[in-house]
């Protein structure tokens, strides 16, 4: 199922270290220097016995036609559902989930989509208060887990959003602080933040290392020296800074040894280059996996709530007549005339999900694959367009980080809250929490999900 | 079926989309969350009634600020500050994370953290400048060749450091920053050393945040004199967003920024500058939430004339009419909530009922005053609040209790379904909210919105004049509840009472107040607040009096360290 098997390492080292041309890097990706040297938990040389984990989220739009999404069938025996069909391929890694609520969505402010979006992941509410109307109340899963199993890598997660300025209409992924984690669109942006080290020549490299370093230990004794004159909180803030200055000034060491590809991605945009923006978004991603550049990723394609998303490669394009003529948001508070076309975008972006689970399987990583040690959980902000309703949400699983999960299932409830599969997604990274966002709403591992 | 037409709206117009708490329970309290410590146990600032002072003025004989929170730089007064600094307009901050929005301004003391990825981009961003800046041989004051380089870097760090840290260095800093010289040297050329002095600096705290100690000698309890330094960068970051200009470092240095006469006449000067022209823009800006009406569409079959254009020109619209107002007249909130005229385009004319000028420019027009009364019935507002295919009681009555009377409804309980009714043929949009007022789970707070906003119902969803809905003449009449504003009949009568209303004017200062100093008001400041209500109380009391008012108090002038809760003591 996976691509050709080759020892990209060997190959690497055969080609001496040239820039190797795309399509073969493509296919084979690329390597750390630190995994050759000192092989740690979790680093190849550790392979044989467990993949490495890596955690995924994607956020789709405006909800689903029940009727068109959920299979037909029991727990193991079931047939996919029409806008599901581009994931036929890999079946046997799915869980699809039926009867599953977001309760936590409606335990703050609600205004129909940001609940849905940000509660996807805190399993909290959302902040009521009206300047901050939508903001987060809790961390994300995604970076709690980062924080486990990334948090010694060089970028220890990646936000990708196709538009980066649609504020928490699409903001999955939340710090502790209940701020939102800039989101990255644009692929020369994410190019940059992989590989501009690597574009480096390793004098350079180490003249950019020494350089930082030495302006680095500078700054962070201007803030050691300011610390003895303030107090209170503007200390606690100083010292927040100064916190950061260390973070970041660790990660400098951390060298990239991928020769980085040129920069054939492209941007795309988030109206009708939308096939490219994605497309790119997840080439640079599955490069940033198999250097180990990071372990944890969000991606939100498009945005829910009204925003003209229209989708003319698809034959459905926008009306500068009329702007709700074919608007995604438009079309799914109408669902019942509009079943057709709602069904061919929900398709599309299930492709999209599909490619990169495609592009995971096919890239060797040590033994196995990237897609081995793998847990996308995927969903939508609401249920049902028309009512925006946060009861049986379309969530779904692809892949098991490695076995923690039985897959090829289709698990039906009659109504639990979708906390509990958050803290069954924790416990599959080796996380023994009991309890994850509001404790009102969360009872536990999700039940049968272990299988 | 029934909420087809429903789109999402940003931030505060979205908690307008229905529902609410019931009317029976306990009022929710109408203020935003209060910062902590400070300010437990007094509640002075709600009850200044409408006398305009509603403060004992004998707590004002002695000097009385509030506190005063560190401030990191905005990323507008980060790119003005290094266009100041190095003379580079490649506005490095726009790739920076965006500010969190709070009390609707964008420049909060408190909110805005700090992350990996942010101190990620002051590092590259201080790379970049500090690079681009070493090579340019016209921001070093020496040659190297000449002078020396020890000698001629010891220059560049005692005239370029002053400028970014907006005071003078001490002997420890001058020494680091030779250090940071010495380094880059050593591995390259002068240079070298001149870039990493500048790429160190970039990242310093004295650069990044405003940082006051006050005068020395204060007991660290005691409210403390800013010194003349620091009251220069509270003058340029409130007026201009940037770093104080050579003129305000000189009254600095000379000590001429000690009185308040001094400070005043300074803050004239600087609002003679061009350079204050976006700081009252940017205040306009929020206050009257127009980048809201940058994602307004509407129903095209209903509103063909509503084409993707309008938004821009509407924006524009209420910039100019403010702008006129703030500048070319010296106006302020009355002028604001009622001149009758405004700024078309062949485009927006139509809207307004006045013939299309002959160019492409906008024309100030006399509108009927009747019909058009200031900001309040202006097409900016008129449209964003309101639904794409229908007007909107509610965030009209929102707006004007929220932005105009700094008074918000509480949130909508979640349970409640927030979807709008569609309108039907023959019901009025009084009729099609009369649901809000009948059930008593939603009458609690929308009695506080819906009738200020049934005022508004001449005005149609895009903001044109009409005397019929539904085919039966408009109702306009309304009432802005538990204010003695009260009762009107129609948006200009609206518009009036509220620029006369001292409510309103008080309100209008302390949005002033969070934008000029970050955060929310306390009872520390009831001196300063009392000092804005006297500038904005009269009838015509100007913007730019208001302004010049902030640099008067107390709380601008002096500090008070921002104390740590018991509950966060430091490890």
């Amino acid at each position: 199922m996976s691509g050709t098997r080759i020892d990209r390492r060997a190959l690497l080292r055969g080609l001496g270290g040239a820039a190797v041309a795309l399509p073969l890097l493509e296919s084979m990706a690329c390597e750390t220097g630190a995994a050759t040297e000192t092989p740690k938990t979790g680093s190849r040389a550790a392979r044989v016995v467990a993949p490495i984990k890596r955690f995924i989220a994607i956020l789709n739009n405006n909800g689903r036609v029940a009727e068109d999404y959920y299979p037909s069938g029991d727990e193991t025996n079931w047939t996919l559902g029409p806008v599901m069909k581009p994931l036929e391929p890999h079946a046997r890694d799915l869980v699809i989930f039926e009867g599953i609520d977001n309760k936590a969505a409606l335990l703050g402010a609600t205004a129909g989509h940001y609940e849905g979006v940000v509660s996807m992941l805190t399993g909290r509410g959302i902040s009521g208060d009206s300047p901050q109307f939508g903001s987060a109340m809790g961390i994300s899963l995604d970076q709690k887990i980062a924080k486990v199993i990334g948090s010694s890598l060089k970028r220890p997660s990646m936000v990708f959003a196709t538009d980066a300025a649609a504020g928490n209409f699409n903001a999955l992924s939340w710090d502790e602080h209940n701020q939102v984690i800039p989101k990255l669109a644009s692929p020369m942006e994410i190019f940059r933040q992989l590989f501009a080290d690597a574009a480096l020549s390793s004098e350079a490299l180490a003249a950019q290392l020494a350089r930082r370093r030495s302006i680095l230990d500078g700054v962070k004794s201007d803030y050691t020296r300011l610390l003895t004159k303030i107090s209170g909180n503007d200390a606690l803030r100083v010292r927040a800074h100064l916190d950061a200055v260390r973070a970041v000034e660790a990660k400098l060491a951390i060298e990239i040894a991928c020769k980085p590809p040129a920069m054939p991605y492209p941007e795309g945009n988030n109206d009708d280059k939308l096939p490219e923006l994605i497309h790119s978004q997840i080439d640079l991603f599955i490069l940033a996996l198999s250097c180990d550049i990071t372990r944890v990723a969000t991606f939100s394609f498009r945005h829910p709530g009204g925003g003209q998303s229209y989708h003319p490669w698809l034959g459905l394009p926008g009306d500068a007549e009329n702007v709700l003529v074919n608007e995604h948001h438009e079309m799914s508070h109408d669902d019942v005339r509009q079943r057709d076309k709602l069904r061919t975008i929900a398709a599309w972006y299930m492709e999209q999900t599909a490619y990169l689970v495609s592009r995971l399987k096919a890239t060797n990583d040590g033994a196995g694959t990237l897609f081995d040690g793998t847990l996308i959980f995927q969903g939508s902000e609401c249920a049902d367009g028309p009512e925006h309703s946060k009861t049986n949400m379309p969530y779904f699983l692809v892949g098991s980080a490695g076995g923690a999960f039985k897959t090829g299932r289709f698990l039906q409830y009659g109504g639990v809250s979708h906390n509990d599969l958050l803290v069954s997604l924790l416990n599959a990274f080796d996380i023994a929490d009991t309890t994850f966002g509001d404790p009102s709403v969360c009872t536990g591992p999700l039940a049968r999900l272990a299988g | 079926m029934n909420v087809r037409r429903v789109k999402a709206w940003p931030i505060v117009l979205a908690i307008a989309l229905g529902s609410c708490a019931p009317a029976d329970t306990v009022s929710p309290p109408r203020r935003p969350p209060r910062g902590s410590g400070a300010d437990a146990g007094s509640d002075a600032e709600n009850d200044t009634g409408s006398d305009g002072a509603g403060t004992d003025s004998t707590s004002c004989s002695t000097i009385h600020p509030g506190a005063s929170p560190l401030r990191r730089l905005t990323r507008t007064e980060y790119d003005n500050t290094v266009r100041d600094l190095l003379g580079d307009t490649s506005q490095p901050a726009r790739s920076f994370p965006t500010e969190e929005i709070a009390l609707g301004f964008d420049n909060s003391a408190t909110a805005r953290g700090v992350t990996d990825a942010l101190i990620e981009h002051y590092m590259l961003a201080a790379e970049g400048l500090a690079m681009r800046a070493s090579a340019r041989a016209d921001l070093l004051p020496c040659d190297p060749a000449v002078a020396g380089e020890a000698s001629c870097a010891d220059v560049f760090i005692r005239s370029f450091g002053p400028n970014a840290y907006r005071r003078p260095l001490d002997a420890d800093e001058i020494r680091e920053l030779q250090t940071s010289f010495d380094d880059g040297r050593r591995t390259g050329t002068f240079q070298s050393g001149v870039r990493f002095v500048i790429e160190r600096v970039l990242q310093s705290p004295s650069f990044l945040y405003r940082v006051e100690l006050g005068e020395a000698g204060v007991p660290a309890s005691l409210p403390a004199k800013l010194t003349g330094w620091e009251r220069a960068s509270r003058l340029s970051y409130f007026l201009w967003q940037t770093m104080p200009d050579r003129s305000l470092f000189a009254a600095a240095a000379a000590g001429e920024l000690a009185t308040k006469e001094q400070v005043l006449a300074e803050a004239r000067r600087m609002l003679g500058d061009p350079k204050a022209r976006p700081t009252l823009a940017k205040f306009a800006d929020q206050w009257l939430l127009l980048d809201n009406i940058d994602s307004v569409v509407k129903d095209t079959v209903q509103f063909p004339e509503f084409t993707r254009a309008l938004p821009a020109l509407l924006k524009e619209e209420t910039r100019r009419f403010v702008a006129d107002v703030v500048w070319d007249r010296g106006g302020g909130l009355t002028m604001l909530l009622t001149a009758p005229y405004t700024f078309v385009t062949r485009e927006t004319a139509p809207l307004y009922g006045v013939a299309p000028p002959p160019g492409a420019d906008f024309v100030r027009v006399d509108l009927d005053k009747s019909q058009r009364s200031g900001i309040m019935t202006q097409l900016a507002f008129l449209n964003f609040a309101a639904k794409p295919n229908q007007t909107s009681p509610v965030r009209r009555g929102l707006f004007v209790r929220t932005n105009l009377m700094c008074d918000p409804p509480s949130s909508p309980p979640p349970e409640i379904n927030v979807t709008v009714p569609e309108p039907q043929p023959g019901q009025t949009g009084r009729e099609r909210f009369a649901a809000h007022t009948a059930n008593a789970a939603c009458a609690g707070c929308h009695r506080d919105m819906d009738p200020i906003g049934f005022g508004f119902e001449q005005y149609d969803a895009i903001g044109r004049f009409r005397d019929v809905d539904a085919q039966r003449p408009i109702d306009a009449s309304g009432e802005v509840m538990g204010s003695p504003i009260g009762k009107f009949v129609g948006a200009v009568e609206l518009a009036r009472k509220l620029s006369e209303s001292q409510e309103v004017r008080q309100c209008l200062g302390k949005q002033w107040f969070r934008f000029a100093f970050g955060r929310e008001e306390s009872p520390d400041d009831d001196c300063a607040l009392a000092g804005l209500y006297g500038a904005v109380s009269n009838d015509g009391a100007s913007i730019q009096s208001l302004v010049l008012a902030i640099t008067q108090t107390d709380t601008f002038l002096y500090r008070r360290p921002y104390a740590a809760p018991a509950m966060e003591n430091l490890p």
